[in-house]
């Protein structure tokens, strides 16, 4: 087992990889009476094509989230939901382009309850009666998300910026697609995907990390699951342009939205890692878009909009920049926005004190047994490591650095999203 | 965690000392009996207050110092609660170790600046970001409809507590809103620290042992009114049975249903009722999961939640409109089988432990912690471990009995006309 401690706050991570592949977390605090387990599965919703051996699959659109609904299937598991509940725990699961997450957050018993995640994790039995049960439930938490017109939004928006990639389709997917799904389809994807070398267990709270890792360790030499060949995804190539530029959506609201993104390859900054790149982008885009920028004060006094944000998003090749308004004047905001996005800034006093910001939120990362895990598990999907040197990149960022990628942003290539009554 | 509590003649200072989290949190809460004419008052001013102050007098400049201060931030809203109505700063900075010796009076003196120096000119906030926050707010009013969760949840109040204090949310009428002026919401502003708020303050984290002399310097011109109030509602509800639908054009549609809790005593209130809606409608294998979720496919969404000040249950799911009859009728039977003994004896450990597990999250709830001094203030607020003992103590025949207390009130649907 290796101690792994992050700087400045020196909060430490015991981790150790298992014969079989399957990563493990640990991290300790005597802070609470409360623990999080969870186990997470480096398939999501952006892989929608993959070959293992000769075999290429074909993903249906939504099949990683209906999956993660069929696991932690607790209504078809009596016995493991009657275990869970008696322990007063509570068991939920998450999906994103990147990942699947099955988690238990309880207090009483954190061996027990993790053997019982192991379980359900493990111990699936997706059939064609239940897959289709589940196709009512999951059609109404598409339509929950279609009714949250930023959500409605920001797919449109995605869907028009790519021609081919993942990101054309939610993570939920649409009710025509969830139709097609089966449960041979979901099973051949949960054999290809759910093996130990695509899996991490990460375990936060206060409990005894000798008993934890033994207990990970013998069950897994008693369920005797080998590493597999992982598939490779079969990624699709997008052209570079934009698929649509610009997309009017009725809806009949009070206010106008307005999300104007623009989408340039990542190689032109030259950086390699995507968070210092990401890192980066966010303080410029926080200096000039944010609630607290010069431009959002200046659209407010001259009524262009009643509110705005900004968002960063790298999307394999590509970076996407969006700027997102509301407005009770959706053609006023665009007209502004295209020549303001032109016209970045950024001196060395407003870059130091953005960069503070950025330390204040890494401090305070550690506050929380479940931001502990969120923070680990999604850089183990999207980047396949922790980085346990965050503060001193953080530290490094530098205004010379962030003048230079200020300069490379290309404001060309533009797909706008708008509702329009 | 060490509390202190410090009544002083102008204000009731809580001091809550530890070193659970790596931030600071100073909470500023003034309390009234409520009054519906403030209303209008109540965000609009919130929003006046944080925009700008008279040292920081754009929006940016008041960016500017939190950004300095490491993203010490101020927020501020205004709510109702029972009887009451309230305003609270919160001001959130991280823990001055991290930092430097200056940065805790630094931070003090931001939250203070946007407290007692708010930018008024001739008794008047400043015209332009009043016009500003005004059409902000108003904006606010007319999207109601284009939130349906929200917009379910402000006409199910309206209809399930109307004649009573909870009927009312934050959310102004437009027309009083519209009539706002600038001096207006100063006059208003004036009445905060000059005696007709009750005046509390809660401080939070590693307490360094300046902080009570900080406070004590800064708050020394404000004048509390020290009068006892109450959060509990004695609603006089009707007998029969209300509903009523509504329609707009989403997909999804949200069902509220509402409980009339009569004559409950201290015990069932706050422990037993605790238990029942546990096994009801939240815990993983709740009642209302399994039946209308799990075993009819019905929503997604379905839970409970109630009321203590007001006291009531309510149900809420996200539907589909064709299902609307049926997803009623088994919430109905949902709530009828809390009466089969064998149904609950099923449940009822579980439901405990999960209640234990909910609490045991106090300890990690800054904001939980705060609440429960605060409250104090109005109300017997038992702490995490006797409310514990309390509810483990609870009975299957307590829950049982409590049947004979609850009634079907309010139907309220919002269709999804999609």
């Amino acid at each position: 087992m290796k101690i792994k401690t992050f700087k400045k706050v020196d909060e430490k991570v015991y981790t150790e990889k298992l014969d079989n592949g399957l990563e493990v977390y640990l991290y300790k605090t005597d802070k609470t009476k409360n623990f999080y387990i969870t186990i997470s599965v480096k398939y999501g919703a952006r892989i929608t094509k993959y070959k293992v051996g000769n075999r290429v699959v074909d993903v249906i659109p939504g099949s990683a989230h209906f999956l993660e609904h069929k696991v932690m299937a607790l209504s078809e598991n009596k016995a493991i939901s009657k275990r869970i509940n008696d322990l007063g725990s509570l068991a939920n699961a998450w999906t994103s382009y990147y990942g699947t997450n099955y988690n238990i957050f309880g207090s009483i018993n954190l061996i027990e309850n993790l053997k019982l995640l192991l379980d359900i994790f493990y111990n699936t039995n997706i059939n064609e009666k239940s897959v289709n049960e589940e196709k009512g439930i999951i059609g109404e938490e598409i339509d929950m998300y279609k009714d949250q017109i930023d959500s409605l939004m920001y797919s449109k928006l995605f869907d028009n910026l790519f021609n081919k990639s993942y990101s054309k389709n939610t993570v939920v997917g649409e009710r025509e697609d969830i139709a097609n799904i089966t449960a041979k389809s979901l099973n051949e994807i949960y054999n290809d995907y759910y093996v130990p070398n695509n899996t991490f267990i990460i375990v936060t709270g206060n409990f005894d990390i000798d008993e934890v890792m033994n207990t990970i360790k013998d069950y897994m030499k008693n369920i005797k699951v080998k590493p597999k060949e992982l598939p490779k995804r079969i990624k699709e190539r997008d052209k570079e342009i934009v698929n649509v530029p610009y997309e009017e959506i009725k809806k009949d609201m009070e206010n106008t939205r307005v999300k104007y993104a623009i989408k340039m390859k990542k190689n032109i900054f030259g950086i390699k890692d995507d968070n210092i790149l990401k890192d980066y982008l966010g303080l410029i885009l926080s200096n000039n878009f944010s609630a607290t920028s010069e431009l959002f004060e200046r659209y407010k006094d001259n009524d262009i909009v009643i509110g705005m944000s900004y968002g960063v998003n790298i999307i394999d090749d590509y970076l996407i920049i969006n700027i997102n308004a509301l407005t009770n004047d959706g053609n006023r905001f665009i007209d502004n926005i295209k020549e303001d996005i032109k016209k970045l800034k950024l001196n060395e006093e407003e870059f130091e004190r953005k960069k503070k910001k950025y330390l204040k939120s890494y401090i305070l990362d550690f506050d929380n047994i479940e931001d502990v895990e969120y923070l680990l598990s999604l850089s183990l999907m999207i980047d396949n490591k922790i980085d346990y040197n965050e503060y001193d990149k953080l530290i490094a960022l530098n205004y010379k650095e962030a003048s230079r990628i200020m300069k490379l942003i290309n404001f060309d290539n533009v797909s706008i999203i708008r509702t329009i009554k | 965690m060490e509390y202190k509590k410090i009544t002083e003649d102008n204000y009731t200072l809580h001091l809550i000392n530890t070193d659970r989290f790596k931030s600071m949190s100073i909470v500023v809460f003034l309390t009234k009996k409520f009054n519906k004419d403030d209303i209008p008052y109540g965000n609009l001013l919130c929003k006046n207050m944080v925009y700008t102050s008279k040292k920081y007098n754009t929006k940016n400049k008041m960016a500017i110092i939190g950004e300095e201060l490491y993203g010490a931030s101020v927020s501020a809203s205004f709510g109702i609660s029972g009887k009451t109505e309230s305003y609270v700063f919160s001001l959130d900075f991280l823990n001055p170790k991290y930092t430097d010796s200056s940065y805790l009076e630094s931070s003090i003196d931001f939250l203070c600046e946007i407290l007692f120096n708010p930018n008024v000119k001739d008794n008047a906030f400043e015209s332009s970001y009043f016009n500003i926050t005004k059409k902000d707010a108003i904006s606010s009013v007319l999207s109601l409809k284009d939130k349906p969760n929200l917009y379910a949840r402000v006409e199910y109040s309206a209809l399930m507590y109307k004649g009573t204090e909870t009927a009312y949310s934050s959310i102004p009428n437009l027309k009083d809103l519209e009539s706002i002026t600038e001096k207006d919401l100063y006059k208003e502003y004036t009445k905060l620290f000059n005696g007709d708020y009750k005046i509390d303050i809660a401080v939070y984290g590693e307490l360094d042992s300046r902080v009570q002399d900080i406070i004590k310097r800064k708050f020394k011109n404000v004048k509390s009114n020290n009068e006892k109030l109450t959060m509990y509602i004695n609603h006089k509800y009707k007998d029969e049975v209300q509903e009523k639908v509504d329609s707009l054009p989403f997909n999804q549609s949200k069902l509220y249903i509402g409980y009339r809790l009569k004559g409950l005593d201290y015990h069932e209130l706050n422990h037993v009722l605790r238990v029942y809606n546990t096994i009801l409608g939240t815990m993983n294998d709740s009642i209302l999961f399994n039946v209308v979720r799990e075993e009819h496919s019905l929503c997604y969404s379905i839970g409970s939640y109630y009321s203590k000040y007001n006291p009531s249950l309510t149900i809420y799911a996200g539907i589909n409109k064709i299902n609307y009859e049926k997803s009623v009728e088994l919430i109905k039977e949902c709530v009828e089988s809390m009466k089969d003994k064998k149904v609950l004896e099923r449940l009822f450990d579980s439901a405990k432990k999960t209640i234990n597990t909910y609490l045991n999250n106090y300890y990690d709830d800054l904001t939980a912690q705060i609440n429960q001094y605060y409250q104090r203030e109005f109300d017997t607020v038992e702490d995490v471990e006797t409310i514990r003992e309390k509810i483990n103590k609870v009975t299957i025949d307590e829950v049982i009995k409590l049947n004979d207390k609850i009634s079907l009130s309010t139907i309220y649907l919002l269709k999804g006309d999609n």
